[in-house]
């Protein structure tokens, strides 16, 4: 139930988004996912992912649809709109500046 | 983007059943697949689900985050709400009777009274651009208050300023008979000058208003009417126009008549409708001084120039007319108003500002009341809290939940409140200040009026129901689901806040009733006021109007009013006629320091007939009263009243020495030489009024014989031998007999223009009673509500108690300091409040200091006496429990 390691505040739309920006997956899916790309290091809250689905398809950022699985099981599948995808760079970017400025202010003398 | 996201939100509502489907079927599905993680890392079979059930969390609660996402879930949920409110209403339809009923008289009588505020005090004034309409008045020096304007001193404004657009000005008007309509008609006649109505600019409905050059000798006998008059009297005719018509017995021809609704409503006492008619006003060589002050100014701003720029003008011309004409104008100014500010009296404006906060404070008893009643609910509810919250709830959605609860309570509370409203408001006017109310005010309830109620609609809600939400949904609350029976602790905690609610109603309730105590002692101060005059409801005062420029000489009209007199005199039943003209002179006293023309005093100059003050008893202190040889051609004599001889003749006989009055020449309107008058006595000051109104009037009395003076109006009073509502007929008909055009109005005995001028302060005491009275009704109500409730709580205890031989005497104290404690608390921290609010009713008394002791002391000992017995009925339930029964009753 706890985080294996803290996800930072505000990080968790933007490795949502990251994910989804490979394909589309249900929220399982994205949750194994995010272990798998950080190694076991990530794991992200049922409580905080669904909400944060909703709020994402909500701001038109996602979009959802209803599919089959490889296993024939029914799921909910979300995919990137272009929205997202854009708020996606955005959040990359800023992402990269902010770690920039904290890694400068960490390793100054 | 929006409008996608409006339609996908607006489909979502509807389906809502489908959507939260596919949520559940969502959340399955990951609950499945993280099951068979589990199973395939070996766990077993079951354990694999719980732990998967573990690791997700509370479904429910994080399904109810996840549907917050969504948006306007808010409408979704209000939805929601209301349908759950009212369901928990229609079930306890005592509680919601009850709640309505309190909130509707609450909100209604607060919806009535601020109509009158809106109306009075709100609501621009019903001319073209009202605020840029001022009066200007003269400043005494050293902001002694202000005067009329001098005829001179407007031409000069006029032709001097450049902040105006243009001036005008009118006389107080004058009442007057409009003959030709059947019995002479009393009409009020005002002279306004030719650009007076421009100022207000608000229209004719027929003809036109004046133009310049009406106002000229000669071209003046032309007249406008009220819409109200023209409509009553001339049958609403659109011929009217160019017809000829009698005032005062000359003739005058109908120029226009003015919109209706501004121009129409009540003026004169008594209700009696507008019948006004304005004629131009041409000033005659007599009346161009520039020191007798008769006119009231006003002034249509121009467009962009502020008050203050025009203030600034006018106190250059002032300065300047004031070192050009020393004797009449040195010291003085000008006042520049905005005229909406000048036509409500300040008395009007503070007693309904009084008023409204009145009411706003019975509407807070009201809605503590309702808080209480719902905290008391609260404790049943507590396990439906309790349930919401572990099925997913947060707080703020549970907040909301009750909120909505009594938001509708407050909504249906304010319902009935507009139809309370709507019927007092028609009792309020009629019983009331109409009197008072400027001609312009417009009493509806308007949009403004109903803005007004729906926000006070909610604020009732919220505060009704915020302090119970927020304690039924306390964390701990909504934790425990274990707490089947509401614990002490909880208990205790809820009990607290009923206390406190209990203190605010009794702080609330105490200056009320301190307000309400204080005004019925004042009024009956002002009631056993000793009266001057002997056996008031005897005597009978009539109005005779004086017929303007009707009286060519002096000799003519003392003639006139002696057979008047004589004839009245001559009816069986009537015991003694007099008569008094009233006036304003200025004066100094002969042999003291000589004071500036400009800066002297006015006095109350008072021509009688001889037999006047001993028709109304009025006792000499000193010297005698005047007689029927005190004739033309004799000494010039005065009586003077205490004042006027406690204020100019402190530490000496006044008897023997002069007073210099500055006479008006008999028909004109300029002041001329001094006359010295000789006091030959000192009476009592006259107190047929209420005290408050006479109080300071400095009284100077002369017969008519020795300075016959014309003024709007005669008063003749009649002492009767028998019951004075005999007479009521005779009298007018014994006049018209003499002149068919004299008008006789206002026919009233002492008694009855004593409780008419008393009217005012008989309001207040009503109004403040009634609030009072429901504020104390409420507080019981309130008191006895959370003492009940807590015996009942406590019952366990109690038998306890008993048990362990507690006898009932000990229970009844235990019950009545628990329940008495925040009463007292209520009154204590309330002293201070009460001492501070006073101070705003003390305008309104009479003889009563605004801190006196013996009402707060008496108010205080009430309301504890009434609470105690509030409590003392659980008390004594509490004391008759039987502690095995209570012990039983687990």
């Amino acid at each position: 139930m706890a985080q294996k390691s803290g996800l930072v505040q505000g990080t968790l739309d933007m490795l949502v988004l990251r994910v989804l920006s490979r394909g589309e997956f249900h929220g399982w899916g994205i949750t194994q996912k995010l272990e798998q790309l950080s190694k076991n290091a990530l794991r992200v809250e049922e409580g905080s992912l669904y909400p944060a689905l909703y709020r994402m398809e909500e701001k038109g950022w996602l979009k959802s649809e209803w599919k089959l699985t490889e296993k024939g099981q029914r799921a909910k599948f979300y995919a990137l709109t272009r929205t997202g995808r854009k708020q996606l760079e955005a959040e990359k970017e800023s992402w990269g500046r902010l770690t920039g400025i904290i890694a400068q202010v960490m390793e100054s003398p | 983007m929006r409008l996608i996201q409006f339609v996908r939100c607006f489909r979502a509502l509807f389906r809502k059943g489908k959507l939260d489907r596919d949520m559940a079927e969502e959340m399955r599905f990951h609950l499945n697949q993280s099951t068979a993680d589990n199973v395939a890392d070996g766990v077993p079979a079951d354990e694999a689900h719980y732990a998967a059930l573990r690791q997700f969390g509370n479904v429910a609660s994080i399904q109810e985050r996840a549907r917050e996402q969504r948006g306007w879930v808010w409408l979704e949920y209000l939805v929601q709400d209301i349908g759950y409110g009212v369901r928990m209403l229609r079930k306890n339809p005592g509680f919601t009777t009850v709640a309505v009923l309190t909130l509707g008289l609450g909100i209604g009588a607060n919806t009535a009274i601020f109509s009158f505020v809106n109306g009075v005090m709100l609501k621009p004034l019903p001319y073209a651009e009202p605020d840029r309409i001022v009066r200007l008045r003269e400043a005494l020096p050293e902001a002694k208050g202000s005067t009329l304007v001098s005829t001179l001193n407007y031409l000069d404004w006029e032709k001097q300023n450049t902040v105006f657009d243009r001036l005008a000005c009118t006389d107080g008007g004058r009442r007057g008979s409009l003959a030709g309509v059947g019995a002479p008609l009393l009409v009020v006649v005002r002279n306004v000058s030719a650009q007076y109505f421009d100022i207000f600019n608000n229209g004719v409905a027929l003809g036109r208003t004046f133009a310049l050059g009406d106002d000229q000798s000669g071209n003046d006998q032309v007249v406008i009417l009220t819409h109200v008059l023209w409509q009553s009297q001339f049958g609403a005719d659109p011929q009217v126009i160019g017809r000829s018509i009698s005032l005062d017995g000359k003739p005058y021809t109908v120029i226009g008549v003015l919109p209706q609704g501004a121009w129409d409503r009540k003026w004169l006492p008594n209700n009696s409708p507008n019948f006004q008619v304005f004629r131009p006003l041409a000033f005659t060589p007599g009346e161009k001084t520039r020191d007798a002050r008769w006119l009231e100014v006003d002034a249509r701003l121009k467009p962009g120039v502020s008050i203050d720029q025009a203030q600034a003008q006018m106190d250059t011309i002032s300065a300047r007319l004031a070192h050009a004409y020393p004797d009449s104008n040195k010291g003085r100014g000008i006042k520049v108003e905005f005229f909406a500010d000048t036509i409500v009296a300040p008395e009007l404006r503070q007693s309904l500002y009084l008023l409204l906060a009145a009411v706003g404070m019975v509407l807070l008893i009201a809605c503590a009341n309702i808080a209480n009643l719902t905290l008391a609910r609260g404790a049943v509810r507590e396990r439906e809290v309790a349930i919401r919250a572990s099925l997913g709830a947060g707080r703020w959605r549970l907040v909301r939940q009750f909120l909505t609860e009594s938001l509708l309570l407050s909504t249906g509370g304010s319902i009935f409140g507009l139809g309370v409203g709507w019927i007092s408001l028609s009792g309020l006017e009629m019983m009331t200040f109409s009197r008072r109310l400027p001609a312009v005010a417009n009493i509806t309830m308007d949009g403004q009026v109903l803005l007004f109620t729906l926000i006070l609609s909610v604020l009732t809600g919220v505060m009704c129901g915020l302090p119970p939400a927020l304690q039924a949904t306390r964390p701990a609350a909504m934790a425990s689901m274990k707490q089947a029976r509401s614990g002490v602790s909880a208990g205790r905690r809820r009990q607290r806040m009923r206390s406190i609610l209990v203190s605010i109603e009794v702080m609330l309730a105490f200056a009320l009733l301190t307000g309400a105590g204080l005004l019925l002692r004042s009024f009956f101060r002002l009631q056993k006021v000793d009266r001057t005059v002997d056996d008031p409801a005897k005597v009978i005062i009539a109005w005779l109007p004086i017929p303007e420029k009707r009286f060519p000489t002096p000799e003519l009209f003392l003639g006139y009013f002696h057979q008047i007199v004589d004839r009245l005199r001559a009816l069986p039943g009537v015991s003694d006629v007099a008569l008094r003209v009233g006036s304003s002179r200025f004066f100094q006293i002969a042999g003291k320091p000589p004071v500036d023309q400009a800066n002297r005093q006015p006095c109350d100059f008072m021509t009688v007939t001889p037999s006047f003050s001993r028709l109304l008893g009025e006792r000499l202190i000193k010297g005698r009263l005047l007689n029927d040889r005190d004739v033309k051609g004799g000494p010039l004599v005065t009586v003077i009243n205490e004042t006027m001889a406690r204020r100019y003749f402190p530490d000496e006989d006044p008897i023997g020495k002069r007073i210099l009055i500055t006479d008006i020449p008999f028909g004109e309107q300029h002041l001329s030489r001094e006359i010295p008058w000789e006091v030959v006595g000192v009476i009592v000051d006259e107190r047929m009024a209420p005290p408050r109104e006479t109080a300071d009037h400095l009284g100077v009395y002369v017969t008519m014989e020795q300075s016959p003076q014309l003024s709007n109006v005669a008063l003749v009073y009649i002492r009767s031998a028998i019951d004075p509502s005999l007479l009521r007929q005779v009298i007018p008909n014994a006049v018209y007999e003499r002149n068919p055009e004299q008008i006789v109005f206002n026919i009233e005995t002492l008694d009855q223009m004593n409780a008419s001028v008393m009217a005012d302060d008989r309001f207040h005491l009503v109004m403040f009673g009634i609030f009072a009275g429901v504020a104390l009704v409420l507080a019981v109500i309130g008191i006895y509500g959370v003492v009940s409730y807590s015996v009942t709580q406590r019952i366990h205890e109690i038998g306890i108690r008993a048990a362990l031989g507690a006898n009932s005497g000990n229970i009844m104290g235990l019950v009545l300091r628990s329940g008495m404690a925040p009463v007292v608390l209520g009154l204590v921290i309330g002293l201070p409040g009460v001492f501070g609010l006073t101070r705003f009713v003390s305008s309104l008394l009479f003889g009563v200091g605004e801190h006196d002791p013996i009402t707060i002391a008496a108010v205080a000992l009430i309301l504890a006496a009434v609470a105690l017995i509030a409590c003392y009925i659980p008390a004594r339930r509490a004391a008759k429990v039987d502690p095995m029964v209570a012990l039983r009753c687990e």
